[in-house]
């Protein structure tokens, strides 16, 4: 396994396809990481390290992996450690995943030209790409001839190596070929055609890449596929050069597909927005609508031998680590990626959409007398003079509830004298009502904005008051009818992942490409969701910007942390408040 | 009609049942028992089972399910019986108000509730108005009163119909021939009419505790965060903890504890049938007579409109209410397209969903609930309590375990079914075959043997005996059935809430959209499309009664 584009299900399906012979499974450094997120356990790891922590080389030492580790300063790649690695060992048919894409071409074009390594003479050596597989034809080796089962409509493009190839003779083919030429710098080989199952060709001299590209995989080969990232950085934006000839070409329409995407009942994108999509990929999207995060997590989990879709969106960070830890997602790189301003998964498992601030919002009309003033931080709530005055949600069954708890906790400590265990304590005593969901504590209990109740404090989002704002009847009002506290507000990232086991990884991705869009950022994502875009270069639409930016100085938890302790939060917590 | 005939009869729906319900629930059930750690197996849930705060749960969801059948029963017999006797103007319109009352989403009646129950209740404004400022004693928000008061609210309906259609086809004579012979209006009632009604309270009964014991949205809405079921339990052992084996711990007590007073209930039931010969509701109910009769009408169907209409006002109140005054623009913003269309949903394209659903629901109930019903009701002893408790147990089973079940088992072709917009009906028929079967069943039983006797003698074939003895009265019954099954599938929100389920947006959907965000106009708009889908109710329900009536009504 090398740097590049990785089509999981495929390398799963070469490792453990055949029960009886396991291959042996040689990665190239850190691609051992992402082999693992793949599913695949390697035997051996080859390469300079300078993509391995000391932690990931223990691990795989532990699991049993041979890690071997040679000096940065060397002629060879990693991949080429690998190759010849694979010959030694007496590997007979060699098959070559990752080897193309990646944020370094040189490395791809360096991996092609590995093909025609002399210890590989005799060998069958495929480099497999998502839709299908690139093999060298040479006629100074034998055989000169070689054979490839399809299906008609799979394409086949015929491209020479260094001065050209002569003498190529092809069978089964739309073009056939005859005793014929082709030199290197056209294009004429390019998207042949198969016409029957199989097709195959001789070369009299000469080098010939011969590359297979499966009509199934078409619509997939599109985007980008599973990056597994051998080496820093290797993780790049898709190369959408690849076969357009192929999809437009009349006599080979793909066939009418459909994304499934997978998210929570909060979803929102406007009708004009999939239409836009469902255009541009020919494809249409079906929402499949499983409750809130977190159900819509455990869902994904139980089906995941069986998945429910291809996308899934919605995860947020307090439920990201049980989503990682069940190995839902197929890693994908997003073209946007450098333009995100929050923290992304080095492992490229998830992409960050959108984030949202879980912070106190307050009626202004209560403080309007000064007496007492407005709160401004959560340290104020504990003062009698607010006493009876906040609304919270329980954070066993709301994920604002959960985000609130998860700012007291980051605020007052886990551990020592004082803890948010005290901070609580002290909010109970200062009678605060729990309720059981968003709803009702802002529509049912609040007393500011829209809300029916008769508490000034509620536990709510950034984006609440321009959501007001937003949703109020003409004429809008030039001022928000509720405000947020700034200090103890919470940000959750929420994000989208390719679920393994899809047959459209790459529609899948292009979906993904969709939600960090520019228009979607700087008009769905904070109109339709109101949530904040994590696009650097999106604008705020005004009415967001104007009434509910997001809060300068969020409390941040990193999901690990949150994924470690949060049952054991969410039942102290309990304890204290409840009970 | 006996042993083998009951039996092919209780096929399909048996079949329905062990697909579509027994299958996936045994499937997510089974994984939680097979993934506990250690222990493992039976212990583990005896522990769990065993457990202080399980017990807690436990208590109270018995307790609250217990006094909110009491309540809803005393609340709606003289109601039923003020229907079942007196003809008198708008008895359809009320009929229906009830089961607008039953479909309605929890969210929005929770909103109503809380307005009308909670420090800022208008009633407090008239009491403060009367005892002087500072006098505003009504805060029930977050108390168990709240909780009862929205399970009367919501199951009316079923003690209203099911006990009320049986009350309306009692022979009035019995009761006649008592009073002629000196009985007092009370002892007629308890000597005469209770004990020909007592099969159909029972059955209404039944279904009403195991709704309120499964109760989820109300006690999240109007509980405190305090008071739990273990229906609020299990959700959270599945959405939110992935608990798997603490779940189905939770999910076999929660079913033993239902199969238990099915079993109790069927036997109960069948002890208490009575062979009787109905009469068409027509014959039995006339226009109120005296000033005492006028008094008893108006004072029930006052106390009805109050309790049931009093929150629907509000709803109704809050769909016109503007910042300046009233006017149609909530109504007018569910119009709206454009920057807001993924919020919004279209109300035809919700209504037409919602229609959709409800006759698919309403015709794959009202079939195989009668060919269970049969079932049932042709065999008595164990075989047909087991059936009927069977058939029953969907109400009484968490519908997060369904969902989830759903997801786990219905995972392979050709049972894929995940996915598809079919899973919705199918998810609702569940849900309605129980109403289908009790409102068909105490009709059934009550068919008396010697009219089918009779009809042999008189050299009727059976075929003949089964279409003019016992047809009519099942058309009747099943009419009813079908009433219900249509306005369960037209409210549900509840069951399919943790299906993954299509974007096919149906009008509770759209109104549950509409409350996720904060504003005036979001909140307005969920309230014009909560009163969208009280006409619907409405409509529907007044349609389904006139085609009622208009059944040949032999007997």
């Amino acid at each position: 396994m090398a740097a590049g584009e990785v089509d999981n299900a495929a390398l799963r399906a070469a490792v453990d396809g055949d029960p009886t012979a396991r291959p042996i499974v040689i990665c190239a450094d850190g691609g051992a990481l992402e082999a693992e997120s793949a599913g695949v356990t390697p035997d051996l790891v080859l390469g300079d390290g300078d993509s391995l922590s000391e932690a990931d080389v223990a691990r795989l030492r532990a699991a049993g992996v041979t890690v071997t580790l040679v000096s940065p300063e060397k002629d060879e790649s990693d991949m080429e450690l690998c190759v010849r690695g694979a010959v030694e060992r007496g590997a007979d048919p060699i098959r070559i995943f990752g080897a193309l894409g990646g944020l370094r071409p040189d490395h791809t074009l360096a991996n092609l030209a590995l093909l025609a390594l002399p210890q590989l003479r005799g060998v069958d050596v495929t480099l497999e790409h998502a839709g299908g597989s690139i093999r060298l034809v040479d006629a100074g080796r034998s055989p000169a001839t070689a054979a490839f089962d399809g299906a008609p409509g799979d394409l086949l493009s015929l491209q020479p190596l260094g001065e050209g190839a002569e003498g190529i003779t092809t069978q089964g083919l739309r073009y056939p070929l005859d005793d014929e030429p082709l030199a290197y710098g056209p294009s004429r080989g390019l998207s042949n055609e198969f016409v029957e199952p199989r097709a195959s060709l001789d070369v009299g001299r000469g080098r010939l890449l011969v590359t297979h590209t499966r009509l199934a995989a078409l619509g997939a080969v599109l985007a980008l596929l599973a990056l597994v990232a051998c080496g820093p950085g290797a993780s790049v934006p898709p190369s959408p050069t690849t076969l357009p000839s192929a999809v437009t070409s009349p006599s080979n329409p793909p066939d009418p597909t459909e994304l499934v995407l997978m998210t929570h009942d909060s979803f929102a994108l406007s009708d004009a927005s999939i239409a836009a999509f469902e255009s541009d990929q020919g494809v249409t999207l079906r929402i499949l609508r499983s409750g809130d995060a977190g159900s819509m997590v455990n869902q994904a989990i139980l089906s995941r031998e069986h998945p429910l879709g291809d996308v899934l969106y919605g995860v947020d960070t307090t439920f990201l680590s049980r989503a990682l830890d069940a190995e839902l997602f197929t890693p994908y790189a997003a073209t946007a990626l450098d333009q995100i301003t929050v923290p992304v998964d080095p492992r490229r498992r998830v992409t960050p959409v959108d984030y949202g601030d879980v912070c106190l919002n307050l009626d202004p009309e209560a403080f309007r007398d000064g007496s007492p003033r407005a709160p401004d931080s959560l340290d104020d709530l504990t003062d009698p003079a607010y006493r009876g005055m906040l609304v919270v949600e329980n954070p066993a069954t709301s994920s604002p509830g959960l985000s609130f708890l998860l700012a007291t906790v980051q605020r007052f400590g886990d551990e020592g004298a004082t803890t948010w265990r005290d901070y609580w304590a002290a909010l109970r005593d200062n009678d605060v009502l729990v309720t059981d969901g968003w709803e009702d504590a802002y529509y049912g209990r609040f007393s500011g904005g829209s809300g029916e109740g008769d508490r000034p404090i509620v536990v709510s989002y950034a984006s609440s008051p321009a959501a007001e704002v937003a949703f109020a009847p003409d004429p809008k009002p030039e001022k928000a009818p509720t405000t947020v506290v700034e200090d103890g507000c919470f940000r959750q990232v929420e994000y989208a992942g390719i679920l393994a086991g899809t047959e459209v990884p790459g529609i899948a991705g292009a979906f993904i490409d969709h939600l960090l869009s520019l228009p979607v950022q700087s008009e769905e994502v904070p109109l339709q969701m109101f949530v904040y875009p994590v696009r650097g270069d999106a604008t705020l639409p005004d009415v967001i910007s104007r009434f509910g930016p997001p809060a300068a100085a969020p409390i941040e938890l990193p999901y690990q942390v949150i994924g470690a302790d949060r049952e054991r939060w969410i039942s102290e917590w309990t304890e204290i408040v409840l009970q | 009609m006996r042993g083998r005939t009951a039996l092919l009869l209780g096929a399909l729906p048996l079949a329905f049942l062990a697909v579509f319900f027994v299958y996936p629930v045994a499937s997510i059930v089974g994984m939680g028992l097979d993934g506990r750690d250690g222990g493992g197996g039976l212990g583990g849930v005896l522990q769990t089972w065993l457990a202080p705060r399980t017990l807690d749960v436990l208590w109270f969801t018995l307790w609250q399910a217990a006094l909110s059948t009491v309540l809803t029963v005393l609340a709606a017999l003289p109601v039923a019986f003020v229907f079942a006797r007196f003809e008198f103007r708008g008895k359809r319109l009320l009929r229906a108000l009830a089961t607008v009352a039953f479909v309605l989403p929890t969210v929005v009646v929770a909103s109503a509730f809380v307005a009308l129950l909670g420090p800022r209740s208008p009633l407090n404004d008239v009491i403060e108005a009367v005892l002087g400022a500072g006098q505003r004693p009504i805060a029930l928000d977050g108390s168990i009163w709240a909780i009862l008061l929205a399970h009367v609210f919501f199951d009316f309906a079923i003690v209203l119909r099911l006990v009320g259609g049986v009350w309306a086809q009692l022979d009035p004579r019995a009761e006649e021939a008592a009073r002629v012979l000196g009985a007092s209006g009370w002892a007629v009632f308890r000597e005469v009419t209770l004990p020909l009604l007592r099969p159909a309270i029972a059955s209404a009964a039944a279904i009403v505790f195991l709704f309120t014991f499964t109760s989820f949205g109300v006690i999240l809405l109007l509980g405190s965060a305090g008071t739990v079921t273990l229906e609020v339990e299990i959700y959270r052992a599945t959405a939110q903890l992935l608990d798997l084996p603490l779940a189905s711990s939770l999910a076999l007590l929660q079913m033993s504890a239902v199969i238990l007073l099915l079993l109790v209930s069927a036997r109960v039931g069948e002890r208490l049938a009575v062979a009787q010969r109905l009469r068409p509701a027509e014959d039995s109910a006339r226009r109120p007579r005296d000033r005492r009769e006028r008094v008893t009408v108006a004072a029930t169907t006052g106390a009805m409109l109050l309790l049931l209409g009093g929150p629907l006002a509000i709803l109704v109140e809050r769909s016109f209410a503007t910042s300046a005054g009233y006017g149609l623009d909530a109504y007018r913003a569910l119009g709206q397209t454009g920057a807001r269309s993924g919020l919004f949903v279209p109300p035809i394209e919700a209504i037409g969903n919602s229609l959709a659903f409800a006759v698919a629901t309403m015709l794959l109930a009202t079939i195989l609930g009668l060919l269970a019903a049969a079932a049932v009701a042709y065999r008595r002893g164990s075989v047909s309590g087991g059936l009927d408790a069977l058939l029953m147990l969907p109400l009484g089973t968490s519908a997060v375990t369904l969902g989830f079940g759903f997801i786990v088992a219905l995972d392979e072709p050709p049972l894929d079914l995940r996915t598809s917009p079919l899973l919705i009906p199918l998810a609702h028929t569940l849900v309605a075959i129980p109403f289908v079967v009790r409102a068909t069943v105490p009709l059934i039983r009550s068919i008396e043997p010697r009219l089918r006797e009779a009809a042999a003698v008189l050299g009727a074939p059976p075929r003949r005996v089964w279409r003019e003895v016992d047809a009519p009265v099942i058309a009747r019954a099943a009419a009813i059935g079908a009433g219900f099954a249509f306005a369960v599938s037209l409210g549900e929100f509840g069951a399919t809430l943790f299906i993954a389920r299509p974007d096919v947006p149906t009008v509770p959907v759209a109104i549950f959209r509409l409350l996720g965000l904060p504003g005036a106009l979001t909140f307005g708009q969920a309230m014009a499309m909560s009163t969208i889908l009280m006409i619907l109710t409405a409509a529907a329900v007044l349609v389904v009664e006139r085609w009622r009536s208009g059944q040949p009504q032999v007997f």
